[in-house]
């Protein structure tokens, strides 16, 4: 098991390691121009290209990879932001909190919720609740974010004004966002409760356990639930990381300096190094996320701990 | 010394000298599965009694409904497609149809128990063996939890597992160590009724004898009365002391073990020996039964077996036959007044 998480953590440096490599070529390739943006519109041509020179933006291609690469994975500088001249880690420190809050709430409510929908339908399937349950999660997974979010606004915060509408205020104020980033996850996780929960009250050790005198409400909770999570935990690490990256939509709708609207207003800005920190973090937090998912499999289920060895 | 029986199922065919109390009696069960374009009468009118201490061998091929009976006397079928539609099961006495939920949940695993047919998918994967088999202990039995544990490790050990794998995963057992497990959770409370459901199917030879020699010694000990549900008419011989031929549904010969072996008289039954390869016919090719068991769904107005009997008369396909009396205790259904040879 150490030596199958060793070898995780090896592969990590690699992913991070090639999506540096990507976001670089893809910012490099990208029209536009940071020293116009840092200088304003008017400045002259000589004032940009002196600034371009500065930055390195005149070298080739594989200079500008090459030194970037050496100042983040060997000198460990992810570099300083164009726009505001801090740092782009502690700029991106100072702000993932806001990120890991929402994502944390809004990941854990929809596990609990999503999983406890599942199991209704399941064990009542083909019933009202099972029904409702369907058509409930299949109309959330269907409709876009920025929908709900701003349905959200429009009720809550400026209608009967319970909620403020944007900014971080108050616990308050991550009520609206974190319902708007759960409800798709909810659905996701209920749905996928609830078809792998069908499966496993079919087998063979839901029988046995009914013939040892089990009651139903147990059967499900000790027996059915932890051989139905395996799929369902895998929908939750996925909504956890990419929620980490900082749901974009949700950020700008509700006005939250957290990573996802840093990142936007970077990229608008042609903020090279705060983009790449920026991917760079999120591309960690995602893959820490997936190998912290590859741990729980084991605790769930033992048998994954033997298919993890004989790798 | 044939008796024809008019009224069809309430039999007393059991030897006048078993004078050992009857334990469980099921009489004139039905059930049916439901689903949305047909029914399919999976049982019918199925009669027996099992004398406490003894064992019935349930025999019949695949699909006969064997299965079915022993879920029905369990209470386990699938509540949304089976429905019993009629007869009783009487255990020491009391109706376990008539039964709440809540007094099954009592009954199970406690006074009767049952073996799966497959021990590769009867135990749950994510649970430790051991934690399985104290579930069905702390179910049944006022325990503290290490007390409990101390109980499955015994059991453990009398099913010959030693009491270390206790924390050991369904995973890390063969076939044979897992079927053990299931019959250390289902013998785990000493059950008056013990049901085994094929449970050598899914083993292979080797391991077959080993874990029938386990379940005999275990049932002699714990004086549990067994059904036994085997296509294996070797398994009935050595482990039978009553036998009931289930043909589609339908008890259709039953008597002790001597009379079914010595004395086979249904035709089907005939035909079950029939197609056993023998010793000393080598090189012979093996005699099956023609044809294949009717259709649940469709069942033929007249004797099920009509379309395959060697010798079938005409008033085979019209009416159904009724139990005839061949001795105290060897019945059987068919429409030929046979005798015993």
């Amino acid at each position: 098991m150490a030596k199958y998480i060793l070898k995780r953590v090896l592969w990590l440096i690699v992913i991070v390691l090639a999506v540096s490599v990507v976001i670089f070529s893809l910012m490099f390739i990208i029209d536009g121009d940071p020293a116009r943006s840092i200088l304003s519109v008017n400045a002259s041509q000589e004032d940009i290209d002196a600034l371009r020179d500065k930055l390195g933006l005149n070298d080739p291609y594989w200079v500008q990879l090459v030194r970037f690469l050496k100042q983040t994975f060997l000198e460990f500088d992810i570099g300083t932001s164009y726009r505001t001249r801090k740092p782009v880690l502690t700029e991106i420190f100072e702000r993932i909190g806001y990120t890991l809050t929402i994502a944390s709430v809004s990941t854990f409510v929809a596990t609990v919720l999503g999983i406890y929908l599942g199991v209704v339908a399941a064990t009542n399937q083909y019933s009202w609740k099972d029904n409702t349950a369907i058509f409930l999660s299949l109309f959330c997974v269907s409709m876009p974010e920025f929908w709900f979010a701003l349905m959200l606004v429009s009720i809550f915060a400026l209608q009967l004004g319970w909620l403020p509408p944007l900014g971080i205020d108050s616990w308050k104020s991550y009520i609206l966002p974190c319902i708007s980033c759960l409800v798709g996850g909810t659905a996701n996780i209920a749905r996928q409760t609830r078809s792998s929960m069908l499966g496993e009250i079919r087998q063979d050790y839901i029988t046995t356990a009914k013939a040892k005198g089990q009651t139903k409400e147990k059967i499900i909770t000790r027996h059915a639930l932890k051989n139905s999570l395996i799929p369902v935990i895998t929908v939750i690490g996925s909504l956890f990381g990419t929620q980490l990256g900082g749901s974009v939509v949700v950020e700008q709708i509700f006005s939250i300096p957290g990573v996802g609207s840093y990142m936007m207003t970077a990229i608008g800005f042609r903020d090279y190094p705060a983009v790449r920190g920026g991917v760079l973090v999120i591309a960690i937090c995602f893959s820490a996320v997936i190998l912290l998912i590859d741990i729980v499999y084991v605790l769930v289920d033992p048998r994954f701990s033997e298919r993890y060895n004989n790798q | 010394m044939a008796d024809q029986n008019r009224d069809g199922f309430t039999l007393q065919y059991q030897a006048v000298s078993d004078k050992r109390e009857i334990i469980l009696q099921v009489k004139d069960l039905t059930v049916e599965y439901v689903t949305d374009d047909e029914v399919a009468k999976a049982v019918n009118h199925v009669s027996f009694e099992l004398r406490s201490g003894s064992t019935l061998g349930l025999v019949g091929e695949t699909g006969a409904g064997k299965t079915t009976i022993a879920k029905a006397v369990l209470g386990v079928l699938p509540d949304v497609s089976a429905r019993i539609c009629g007869g009783e099961i009487l255990f020491n006495g009391s109706d376990l149809l008539e039964l709440s939920e809540m007094e099954m949940q009592k009954i199970r695993g406690n006074q009767i128990s049952m073996i799966f047919q497959d021990p590769m998918t009867a135990l749950n994967p994510t649970m430790k063996i051991g934690d399985q088999i104290k579930e069905a202990i702390m179910l049944h039995e006022k325990l503290s939890h290490a007390e409990g544990e101390k109980r499955a490790v015994d059991m453990l050990e009398m099913v010959g597992i030693p009491g270390e794998r206790y924390s050991d995963y369904p995973h890390q057992f063969s076939g044979g160590m897992k079927q053990r497990v299931v019959i250390a959770i289902a013998l785990a409370c000493k059950p008056q009724l013990l049901i085994a459901d094929e449970p050598t199917t899914a083993l292979d030879v080797t391991i077959q004898a080993q874990v029938l020699d386990m379940m005999m010694k275990l049932k002699m000990e714990l004086g549990t009365s067994v059904i036994m549900i085997t296509h294996d008419l070797g398994i009935i011989a050595e482990t039978c002391d009553y036998v009931a031929v289930i043909y589609s549904g339908e008890v259709v010969e039953c008597g002790t073990s001597e009379d079914i072996f010595d004395y086979a008289s249904h035709p089907y039954t005939v035909g079950l020996f029939a197609s056993l390869p023998s010793r000393s016919g080598k090189g012979e090719r093996l005699k099956p039964i023609k044809g294949m068991m009717p259709d649940p769904a469709d069942l033929p107005e007249g004797c099920p077996f009509a379309e395959r009997c060697p010798c079938p008369e005409k008033q085979c396909f019209s009416t159904k036959p009724e139990y005839l009396h061949l001795s105290d205790t060897h019945i059987v259904k068919c429409c030929k007044r046979w005798e015993r040879q």
